[in-house]
């Protein structure tokens, strides 16, 4: 039966598996040689034919095979410099292979790299040979792509064509230069334009290198880890300027397109477009991580200044994309984290697929970023725009993701001078003030009939107009690091009926005088300055950004805050003194009566903070007394350098009064000793038990 | 009547109930596999497979996340240094061979000679790696300026030559090693499962060296390649392959109890890894920097590997291979050309050699899954988990009818079957892009349709190979006595020209439009078209030229019957033959 039923099987199946019924009779003597049919024999422990023949063929083809394999891998990595193709017009660059030390380069002649290998050094032995039979014409996409080195290129007076995409994933491209004489494009201070600036088609993704090289923050920010820019956590205060100087950019009133890719990874944090503008490109301010102020304006006086000084020219300036913007194409703001404020004027007709996508996230327990999308036009007329899938940004809501609400009919935001935050005694908190109207004084102390109390943590934007504050007899709660980015500060006046702060020619303290707050940054009774001998403590970023030489501390002094001489250049001398009566008056004058001074931190002193006197890089010499129980990291990290001719510079040694053990007791903060950022990362000489002079 | 006559479900569920019982230790008459076995293999095939699908995700390579996120290498230092180590490697193989083959049974002369060999190995690569030669930096010779002009991809002659000195240094290690433990642990455990009794536990200790040693924090980049290759050369001497899974294959000399295994506990076994691929990607998003976040190297892949390496450990021990072969001490000896023309004479390896030539004109293609999931629907998290699952399992249910799919079709028709709808299926990718590939919904939910049809038809020609792959294994035994697994690689040496070739083809399409190790290029539509549909044509051409060579295979059920019976016979007789001489054998198997 069951033969039967595997015959049937045998007869229905002929697959892999199905069951087969032979048997072989194999020989005890013929286990090794026994030949199936339809297979070839089995060929154990016996000579081959031909052997040595076999064995010449198979060596000869196995060498061709090994060194044809390690030819083509070799290929694989190794590509010419430069690429060309000529085409109708002249010649077209297609490809640009970094040998990874061209960090400039012409863009003008089909080019050839020579290597001198009698130079050693790799940034040295080579040239680039133009061939000036061979002009280039144009710059085909991705030429540049994910180019590392590179920082500025020079187009040269017969490029016709780029393509917006040439200079993707560049990122050490600091300016793009073109040559006068080119008809075609033409750049305002290394970004890229079109020749009447209809068109921005590049802004390199490291413009802010160049920027923080022209404002002179060169030293003070670098990329962090992930390449983007690195804004420590602690100097929340100093990133207000840093903002203003480096990550804003004003779009002349020109402009109508803002190109594929433009600001592609860009660090921008405010971006100012015109009502011109008419098209935002796919990808266009793609993955701007910090981009949190996106602005536009009516008009503009600005020509083509393009940083934050441009900002003073703009008119009608409010919150949202311009009224007059058509298209928006796909991703074009996608990622852009830190925008928290988005909205779309009635004038758009298209928006691409995940144009705003991932706009909004999940941060701990709240959400950041565009927790809404506000709409000019009203939910009918908004029905009428092509969109593409997935416009609408989404954010995490437990299993599945939810979409963001869309607010129609939405107005577009004006700047407010003023904006306060009603607290539970009925009194006002100013929490943030735009000096819209380019005053030059600044009162707070009550508004709509409220007293005001208190200020926010970082109330004012950027600010050069300001020359003046007044604080009213109601204010309490200060801190001091509110009036950081005040840069025209010359003098703050306390309201004599205050009962916690007070003012001494113009410098805030405390009623007591125990605390000195905030020294203006634009201070203009003098260079010289001494802190009143009742002054225990100097406040977070009291001295930041100041112009202060000369400072006299009393020995009674305990702590120095965060950041309190944080790029404070131009200290230089810092004396302690011990007086025998009460020093009130500030100014030099007083000089005389100060008793003994020392050149020193004073005696007594036990905290210096974090970045306390950071980028302070005139000081030459410094005395830690031993008193200090607590020393920040960074506290002096950037206060020595290697100079021009090479030489160390700055805080070269370091004198502290403890002995080394007794020092590291108190465990210094990371890199508390100046560093001169040389090959060898030395750092200064430190004298312990050190005298005081 | 009685429901059981009538083969009613629960008569059959009853006598397959009694079946387990009664052969629950001891295999059914014909068979050789106990059920009990089939539970160990349940548990022990996969717990091994999380634990290799884990460690895919940590390798000296561009794409792992710990050099994508922390150690920061430019994706062509890893090329460079491969081919820095190109040379010498066709040697180590060469040698490797003969050691594998003859299962670390070498005569006693040749043992000798390749422990001297390993061992010296060992102190120059001691040397090179750890000595510095400051002449190096300052030589004008051209060959050494041209190493250190690729400093800023992290290279400079001086750490190629301690890049060198790691490689050379690693295989004397690991030559040792192969010799050492093979002899020791073949006898014992089988060539399949010996390796995880000596490197599971060094593995485990390695994986979390990886995660918590701040390497990536060395701020020199040519110091940081030369230390990170260093320790991952120390991280990879120690394997864990998928030997559970391949020790399963040759579970029993027949082979419908073979593909019974295969079918169901091996296939189920998945699961397991199935589980965790859906529990990993939200912790991963719970991470405060996802997949950026160092803790996934330090916390949730130690975890997730150290667990089941350590089950893996506890089954292994419960099955065993059942390849019938002589006892180790008269197996065949292999000799370097015996080896070499034996594989050549094996018809059924060419025809898979010209197949994989072919289908290299896929190399180099990017993951379109990946493109779909991550750039066309911005999947992430649990959605992304549930889409990646739904789609691999696509493939569980034809699979698990595979015993039937396979009794009533051969190979040559399922091989040439899968060709054509891998054709078919990326020929419609390629449409919905050109066609469809604005409408980004569209577009997407097309390609998934299509790709979850594509893997239901994909299991099962792939557990066809499997199977063909382990009866050429059984047919090579025929032919030269061995298995001839590792001198199988020759055909690669020959492939080798022509695969790179082909595989040059595609990365410079791609590079064209864009791609580069920034992947965010995909996010713009054209280049993403280009870059998808582009490849995918060339692959299309491959599918279908290789249904050529399929038309050339012959090597039906008969045959393979006939090749087993051969096997048993050798074993019998040469296992006769030693117990009638008095020796001491082990390792056989007759069946």
């Amino acid at each position: 039966m069951k033969k039967e039923k595997k015959q049937k099987e045998q007869k229905q199946y002929k697959g892999m598996t199905a069951p087969v019924d032979v048997v072989i009779d194999v020989p005890d003597d013929e286990i090794w040689t026994y030949q199936i049919e339809g297979l070839a024999p089995p060929h154990i422990n016996k000579p081959f034919e031909n052997f040595m023949l076999k064995k010449v063929v198979f060596t000869v083809l196995i060498l061709i095979a090994v060194f044809l394999s390690m030819y083509f891998s070799v290929r694989v990595v190794s590509r010419a410099p430069f690429e060309f193709n000529q085409n109708e017009i002249g010649y077209e660059f297609t490809k640009f292979n970094n040998t990874g030390y061209i960090k400039e380069l012409k863009i003008d002649y089909a080019t050839e790299l020579i290597t001198n290998n009698d130079v050693s050094d790799p940034e040295k032995n080579f040239t680039l040979k133009k061939d000036e039979t061979k002009p280039v014409t144009s710059i085909a996409e991705y030429c540049f792509n994910c180019d590392e080195v590179v920082q500025t290129i020079y187009i040269g007076k017969d490029v016709k064509e780029i393509d917006g995409k040439a200079f993707y994933t560049c990122r050490a491209l600091r300016q793009i230069i073109v040559d006068e004489e080119n008809e075609y494009f033409c750049d305002i201070e290394g970004v890229l334009y079109n020749k009447d600036k209809t068109e921005i088609i590049c802004y390199p993704m490291n413009y802010s290198a160049y920027l923080r090289e022209k404002h002179g923050y060169n030293d003070v920010i670098w990329p962090d880890n992930d390449g983007n820019d690195g804004i420590w956590p602690d100097n929340i205060d100093f990133y207000t300027a840093y903002k203003a100087d480096v990550l804003t950019y004003v779009l002349p009133a020109t402009v109508e397109k803002i190109g594929k890719l433009c600001f592609s990874e860009g660090t921008i944090a405010a971006l100012y477009m015109p009502e011109g503008l008419k098209t935002i490109e796919t990808m266009a301010i793609f993955k701007c991580w910090n981009l949190a102020d996106i602005y536009s304006y009516e008009s503009s006086t600005a020509g083509d200044v393009t940083d934050f000084t441009a900002i003073d020219k703009l008119s009608g300036v409010y919150r949202s994309l311009p009224d007059g913007l058509e298209y928006i194409g796909s991703d074009a703001m996608s990622y852009d984290r830190s925008s928290n404020f988005l909205r779309i004027p009635a004038s758009v007709k298209y928006i691409g697929h995940h144009a705003f996508w991932d706009t909004v996230y999940k941060n701990g327990d709240h959400f950041d970023g565009n927790e809404k999308i506000y709409i000019a036009a009203s939910e009918e007329e908004f029905s009428n725009v092509e969109t593409g899938d997935q416009w609408i940004p989404t954010y995490d809501s437990g299993l599945f993701n939810k979409k963001v609400e869309l607010v129609y009919n939405a107005e577009k935001r004006y700047d407010e001078e003023f904006t306060f935050s009603e607290k539970e005694d009925g009194s006002l908190e100013l929490s943030a003030y735009i000096n819209v109207n380019k005053s030059n004084e600044l009162r707070i102390e009550s508004a709509d009939g409220k007293a005001i109390t208190s200020i926010g943590d970082y109330p004012f934007k950027w600010d050069i107009y300001t020359e003046t504050v007044y604080i009213g007899k109601d204010v309490k709660d200060l801190e001091g690091k509110e009036f950081f980015s005040l840069r025209a500060l010359k003098n703050i006046i306390v309201d004599e009926a205050n009962e916690n702060y007070c003012d001494i020619d113009g410098v805030l303290y405390t009623k007591d005088k125990s605390v000195l707050l905030h020294y203006p940054a634009a201070y203009d009774k003098g260079d010289t300055y001494v802190v009143p001998s009742m002054t225990t403590r100097i406040a977070r970023s009291a001295f930041a950004y100041s112009d202060i030489v000369t400072l006299y501390l009393p020995e009674g002094l305990k702590e120095i805050g965060d950041l309190a001489f944080l790029r404070a250049f131009e200290l230089k001398n810092i004396y302690s003194y011990k007086a025998d009566k009460e020093i009130m008056t500030t100014d030099e004058s007083m000089i005389a009566d100060l008793g003994e001074i020392y050149k020193s931190l004073p005696e007594g002193i036990e905290r210096i903070g974090t970045d306390g006197f950071n980028y302070a890089s005139s000081l030459s010499y410094l005395y830690i007394p031993s008193s200090v129980k607590k020393l920040g990291g960074y506290s002096f990290c950037y206060n020595a350098h290697i100079d021009e001719s090479g030489n160390k510079a700055g805080l070269t040694q370091v004198n502290v009064a403890l002995s080394e053990a007794d020092f590291k007791k108190i465990k210094p903060g990371d890199h508390w000793a100046p560093e001169f950022r040389n090959e060898t990362n030395e750092t200064a000489v430190v004298n312990y038990g050190a005298e005081r002079e | 009547m009685s429901e059981e006559k009538n083969g009613g479900s629960p008569g059959k569920v009853k006598s397959l109930f009694t079946e387990i019982k009664t052969h629950w230790n001891t295999p059914r008459e014909g068979n050789y596999v106990p059920y009990k076995e089939y539970g160990s293999i349940f548990l022990g095939v996969g717990s091994n497979y999380v634990g290799v699908k884990i460690l895919e995700n940590i390798g000296f390579w561009a794409s792992c996340y710990l050099f994508m996120h922390h150690y920061k290498l430019p994706y062509l230092t890893f090329s460079i240094i491969g081919i820095i180590n190109m040379p010498l490697n066709y040697i180590w193989t060469l040698i490797g061979w003969i050691i594998n083959d003859n299962l670390g049974f070498l005569p006693k002369k040749t043992e000798k000679a390749l422990y001297t060999l390993y061992v010296s190995l060992i102190g120059i690569g001691l040397v090179m790696t750890f000595c510095n030669f400051p002449f190096l930096s300052t030589s004008t010779n051209s060959f050494i300026a041209y190493l250190n002009n690729m400093e800023s991809i992290g290279i400079n002659a001086s750490s190629a030559l301690k890049i060198l000195g790691t490689h050379i240094l690693w295989n004397g290690w690991a030559g040792a090693r192969n010799i050492f433990w093979r002899k020791k642990l073949i006898p014992k455990f089988g060539r399949y499962k010996y390796s995880l009794y000596c490197d599971t536990i060094p593995k485990c200790i390695m994986v979390i060296l990886v995660g918590w040693l701040p390497l990536y924090n060395i701020p020199d980049m040519v110091t940081r390649v030369w230390v990170a290759n260093l320790l991952f050369a120390c991280f990879s001497i120690f394997g864990f392959g998928n030997s559970l899974e391949t020790c399963s294959k040759t579970i029993s000399p027949d082979m419908r109890e073979r593909l019974l295994v295969r079918t169901y506990p091996v296939k189920l076994s998945h699961f397991i890894h199935t589980i965790i691929s859906i529990i990993i990607p939200i912790v991963v998003d719970s991470l405060e920097y996802e997949w950026a976040d160092i803790n996934l190297y330090r916390w949730v892949y130690p975890i997730c590997f150290i667990v089941p390496a350590l089950l893996t450990l506890v089954f292994a021990g419960k099955f065993q291979e059942r390849i019938p072969q002589p006892p180790l001490e008269k197996k065949v000896q292999i000799r370097f050309w015996d080896g070499i023309f034996g594989v050549l004479r094996n018809k059924y390896l060419l025809i898979n050699t010209v197949v994989g030539l072919i289908d290299a004109l896929g190399n180099g293609m990017l993951a379109i899954t990946t493109i779909l999931y991550l750039y066309t629907f911005r999947l992430a998290g649990l959605p992304y988990a549930i889409i990646i699952n739904l789609i691999s399992f696509a493939g569980t249910p034809p699979d698990l009818c595979a015993p039937y799919f396979l009794k009533r079709f051969d190979y040559k028709q399922i091989m040439i079957f899968y060709q054509l709808t891998r054709a078919l299926g990326n020929g419609l990718i390629v449409l919905a892009f050109i066609f469809c590939g604005e409408n980004l919904m569209l577009c997407g939910t097309i390609c998934i349709i299509v790709m979850f049809l594509m893997e239901m038809t994909k299991t099962i020609p792939t557990t066809a190979g499997h199977d063909m792959n382990t009866r050429i294994g059984d047919y090579q035994m025929y032919l030269s006595g061995e298995r001839l697994e590792s001198f199988a690689g020759i055909f690669g040496w020959f492939t080798g020209p022509i695969t790179s070739f082909i595989g040059l083809i595609i990365p410079i399409f791609l590079l064209k439009f864009g791609f580069n190790s920034n992947w965010d290029v995909l996010y713009l539509d054209e280049s993403r078209v280009k870059i998808i549909a582009i490849p995918l044509i060339i692959d299309i051409i491959g599918y279908l030229l290789m249904t050529i060579p399929y038309i050339f295979w012959d090597y039906d059920n008969e045959k393979q019957s006939k090749v087993m019976q051969v096997l048993q016979r050798r074993a019998e007789v040469t296992e006769k033959i030693a117990k009638e001489q008095g020796e001491t054998v082990s390792g056989g198997f007759v069946g």
